[in-house]
């Protein structure tokens, strides 16, 4: 050890004395020492606060295990030093027990339920149950599981409200529960306390994330699908998508502080598409977007950067162009104005293949009327 | 508008929620109202900084910078690296010296409605990259600017809830910043008296790229610095003395910049005293102030261990994807807790050895700890010191680990070297060792103070604290090294492994530790406590004799009858347990140390308890005769 560390060792020693020396919480006679009662009576009131303040934590932990599971997918694989394959639970994730119009039903991605020949939950009470796939939207990655046979005592949260009505703001607590590592399979699903960090995040890719909840609780491969809650235990969001940076190669990802769930009124539009009409596809209009901006960078609507080739406007003589502005849209003889990518892409994640639509759009200086039916991506 | 909605929303929930119009003590909704506050202030003032003047693809190769605006005239605070950007974004083979910077930057506003943002010319009118700070001026500001009124960084302490704001991952380049909470995870003194006390504010919320530049803020939404980055392994030598903070953002307090732009008086206006030194609000005082006080509390019983080996530990880890990979390690010094007055020092196996690795490619199957690595590990200390809490170096030495819970027992010698004491006085003096929670202090969604002491010789005032909840138990019967633990989502780390979890009250819970190191720990929010009750008092008295506790084993195969094993043999393993007793293929075991077994269940549940090396009675069935053998349980190479 070389002198000046020796120096500043014993430097912070006499600090460490100095606090050590310092009663903290030890309960002092009241009338021997007035000012170390004062600094006892504040802690002893912060204790107070904070056991309160855990009491609400505990309170909601407990209700929002109830209803989330652990989802199984089972494939029939070969073990290694076994000749025969076996249905193996392979892959998996997390999920959560509804009620929609009075029946049963578990949400959970469609990237958690991929590729599976047989799927199971593990419920709170550590029961493993057979499930089969309602139906997908593998668009927005929205799987809806049912139970095969009808299980007992098992509630269901609702699925309804949006930001507002479920109190949702930047800093709000929310907690995240689920399978991540597989480390909930008994059931008992591991709990994670986070804040809500960005609300109508967009993320496009193979699944669309579209008015999305960003957070930073603790989320992990294994906690897709899984349910984001309030502190009331209300279903605020899914689960569903991370950014990662890997620790090193190899390694796979784990949390960053970047999670990111589909909003609750989201799902819930889902989910009444795929309880009340199996066969209808998700509304698709194929068009790359980005937000346009005026002079005083204030969105002015959506501009298009390129129309897909899917795209049901895409054979259409009078479809849209290149820098093209869309400004509203119009469903049922209900306009909506568009300010941003984002508004374009969330009314239109809420809407069914076939669906009748009219975009008012800005090309040049004119302004222009395109009339048309959504098509589907084909997926 | 749909802001002013959202508010009045959220006023009337709240409100509803108190039952009165006063919140009422220590409320969630009354916390909630002073955290909307805070964030209140910091959303309008974070902004965006990027390179301007170059081409869009070279500036979009980067995630940016973030930044905090400091005055109405356009006063910007950003790190360092503002206005970075690869010249070279198409050159497959990256190289520093593509990394260009400039000082024309375009800061964006993010719109208050949440709809697009602003874009403004600015200048970087100085910068430091040592430091990691440069000050901007927007060149015309307009009137409606919101900035960020500047608190005092000597006022932090560890343990106060905070804020940080950004441009995390570049999703904000056209939405409002990203917003992540924590507390102070710890707080390093500076050498000089100049510029405040701090060198650097570590925090616990999660800082990640595009970040740095942003501001961080306390819950009274008063600035209290600026985000320098997240620390990572990469660059960085496994002795580096910083990974011990690795994965938590590091900040420069802002008292630190204050002094270093002290020769611009504009600068200095910003810091009027009147305003520095105010109260912060009730509820989330209240936990931060738990939070402070507990976790130096806790703090007066640990210890920091520093272990002397013959070789590094061995960094090699099973892939994800099949073969290894090389993990980043911490070596150290590690964090111990004291538990009593006369040296008994606890750790986590896992800074001692290279232990199990889950690997959730193949059914989530965890490779089961490696023998040979643990061996090797412990074999290889030659020598352990310990840093007291009173500031003292003692030496240590290695008496026995537990491979089941994941624990290693150490014991210092108390004495001071050359020092005549009476033996039975040697207690330290400022010692306050942990008292054990109750059972009924385990809850999920309880608090968890993660305190350790990674500092070896050099002892800070404050521990590396981190906070979450307990998140789940594991039970017993798990197949998996965490069995009987409860999971936390306080950050674990290479660091605060080997500490103490405690409980708001400063309870201990158990001892922190970690499984994994390619999925737990780092910053993944999975990590394990050892509970004290349930797992460390039955065995403590039998490790302090020196055993090392390895999981026992038989050294046979269970034949399977659709799919259960059966408590017949199928094999025995040569030159195993069994095989030296007599034991034979076809045998069925019907009792074991005087215990009915009929299922693979009853066998565990006879075995349990028992350490590799502990002899028991088996009783088998052989072509039905009953024959007793005495069996020592093995363990696994």
């Amino acid at each position: 050890m070389t002198a000046p560390r020796r120096l500043r060792l014993l430097a912070l020693t006499g600090l460490v004395l100095a606090i050590a020396a310092t009663p903290m919480a030890t309960p002092a006679v009241a009338d021997e020492k007035p000012p170390v009662d004062a600094a006892a009576e504040a802690y002893a009131d912060a204790l107070k606060r904070a056991r309160s303040i855990e009491a609400s934590l505990v309170k909601a932990v407990a209700k929002v295990r109830m209803n989330s599971v652990a989802v199984r997918n089972l494939r029939e694989v070969k073990p290694p030093g076994e000749s025969e394959p076996r249905l193996m639970r392979v892959s998996g994730g997390s999920g959560v027990i509804i009620k929609y119009r009075g029946k049963i039903w578990m949400v959970t991605n469609v990237h958690v339920t991929a590729g599976h020949q047989a799927l199971e939950v593990v419920t709170h009470d550590g029961v493993t149950r057979e499930v089969e796939e309602h139906d997908t939207i593998p668009e927005y990655d929205i799987s809806l599981l049912k139970f095969t046979k009808k299980p007992r005592k098992l509630k269901g949260v609702v699925v309804k409200g949006d930001y507002s009505e479920r109190g949702l703001k930047e800093g709000t607590w929310i907690i995240a529960t689920g399978n991540p590592f597989f480390l909930g399979e008994d059931g008992a699903s591991v709990a994670s306390l986070g804040v809500i960090s960005g609300l109508d995040r967009y993320l496009g890719g193979r699944y669309q994330y579209v008015g999305a909840i960003q957070h930073d609780a603790k989320i992990n491969p294994g906690n897709s699908g899984g349910p984001l809650w309030n502190l009331k235990g209300q279903l605020v969001g899914i689960n569903g998508k991370m950014a990662s940076t890997p620790v090193a190669r190899g390694m796979g990802p784990t949390n960053t502080g970047a999670s990111f769930s589909l909003p609750v009124h989201q799902v819930e539009a889902y989910i009444r598409r795929l309880v009340g009409k199996t066969d209808a596809a998700a509304g698709y209009l194929g068009l790359n977007l980005e937000t346009a901006m005026d002079k005083k960078g204030k969105a002015m609507g959506a501009r298009v950067k390129q129309v897909g080739r899917r795209s049901p406007m895409f054979r259409d003589k009078k479809r849209l162009h290149k820098g093209d502005i869309i400004t509203s849209l119009s469903v049922k003889g209900r306009t909506t104005r568009i300010y941003t990518a984002d508004d374009l892409r969330e009314a239109i994640s809420l809407l069914e293949a076939g669906q009748e639509i009219s975009l008012k759009y800005k090309s040049g200086r004119k302004t222009k009327r395109w009339k048309g039916r959504l098509g589907d991506s084909g997926r | 508008m749909r802001r002013l909605a959202l508010f009045g929303c959220a006023l009337a929930i709240a409100l509803l929620g108190a039952g009165t119009p006063v919140a009422a003590k220590g409320s969630l909704s009354g916390l909630e109202d002073e955290f909307e506050k805070a964030i209140k202030k910091v959303t309008p003032a974070t902004v965006v900084c990027l390179a301007r003047g170059v081409e869009e693809r070279k500036v979009r190769a980067l995630p940016g910078s973030s930044g905090v605006i400091m005055s109405k005239k356009g006063l910007v605070l950003s790190d360092g690296d503002v206005g970075i950007y690869n010249d070279k974004p198409a050159s497959k083979s990256f190289d520093p010296s593509h990394l260009k910077r400039t000082d024309e930057i375009e800061v964006r506003l993010p719109s208050l409605k949440g709809k697009g943002f602003q874009s403004f010319k600015a200048r970087v009118i100085r910068r430091d990259r040592d430091l990691d700070t440069s000050l901007l001026r927007i060149e015309k500001p307009p009137s409606t600017l919101k900035y960020l009124v500047a608190g005092s960084s000597d006022e932090v302490k560890v343990g106060d809830y905070s804020f940080v704001m950004g441009n995390s991952f570049g999703l904000a380049d056209e939405a409002p910043p990203t917003l992540t909470a924590g507390v102070i995870a710890s707080l390093v003194p500076k050498a000089t008296t100049n510029g405040g006390k701090w060198e650097h504010i570590y925090t616990s919320a999660a800082v990640n790229r595009g970040v740095n530049g942003g501001p961080i803020v306390n819950t009274r939404g008063q600035l209290i610095g600026t985000i320098s980055n997240v620390v990572g392994f990469r660059g960085k030598k496994p002795d580096d003395p910083e990974l011990k903070y690795a994965f938590l953002g590091k900040c420069v307090p802002i008292d630190r910049l204050r002094d270093f732009y002290k020769d611009l008086d504009e600068f200095q206006e910003l810091f009027p005293e009147s305003k520095r030194k105010i109260k912060l609000p009730t509820e989330s005082t209240a936990l931060s102030m738990v939070f402070n006080q507990t976790s130096k509390r806790t703090y007066d019983s640990l210890v920091s261990l520093e272990i002397e080996r013959e070789e590094q530990l061995s960094t090699m880890e099973p892939a994800r994807g099949g073969g290894m990979v090389k993990v980043p390690r911490y070596l150290g010094p590690v964090s111990g807790t004291l538990i009593s007055g006369d040296g008994w020092i606890l750790s986590s196996l896992y800074n001692f050895a290279n232990i199990a690795t889950l690997n959730p490619r193949f059914a989530g199957r965890w490779k089961a700890p490696d023998n040979a690595k643990i061996a090797a590990g412990i074999e290889g200390i030659k020598g352990i010191e310990a840093h007291l809490p009173d500031g003292r170096k003692v030496e240590a030495r290695f008496v026995a680990f537990h491979e089941g819970i994941g624990l290693v027992l150490i014991k210092a010698d108390m004495k001071l070297e050359g020092e005549k004491r009476d033996p039975a006085s040697t207690t330290v003096a400022t010692l306050r060792l942990v008292k054990p929670a109750p059972k009924t202090a385990f809850k999920e969604g309880r608090f968890v103070l993660a305190v350790g002491n990674p500092f070896g010789s050099k002892r800070l005032d404050d521990p590396l604290l981190t906070v979450g909840m307990l998140s789940k138990r594991h039970h017993e019967t798990t197949e998996a090294p965490w069995a009987g633990q409860w999971q936390t989502d306080a950050g674990g780390t290479d660091a605060n492994a080997g500490g103490a979890a405690v409980d708001l009250e400063g309870n201990l819970l158990g001892i922190m530790t970690i499984w994994s190191s390619t999925s737990h720990g780092r910053n993944s929010g999975i990590a394990f406590i050892v509970p004290w009750q349930d797992q460390i008092e039955p065995v403590l008295e039998e490790m302090k004799t020196g055993r090392s506790y390895r999981r026992p084993l038989m050294g046979v195969t269970w034949k399977d009858e659709d799919g259960t094993p059966t408590t017949q043999l199928l094999k025995v393993a040569e030159d195993s347990a069994a095989d030296d007793a007599g034991l034979e293929p076809g045998d069925i075991i019907v009792k074991i140390d005087g215990q009915i077994v009929t299922d693979i269940t009853d066998v565990k549940k006879a075995l349990a308890g028992k350490w590799s090396g502990d002899k028991v009675v088996v009783v088998v069935d052989r072509d039905g005769v009953e024959k007793t053998f005495e069996l020592t349980l093995g363990a696994r190479e």
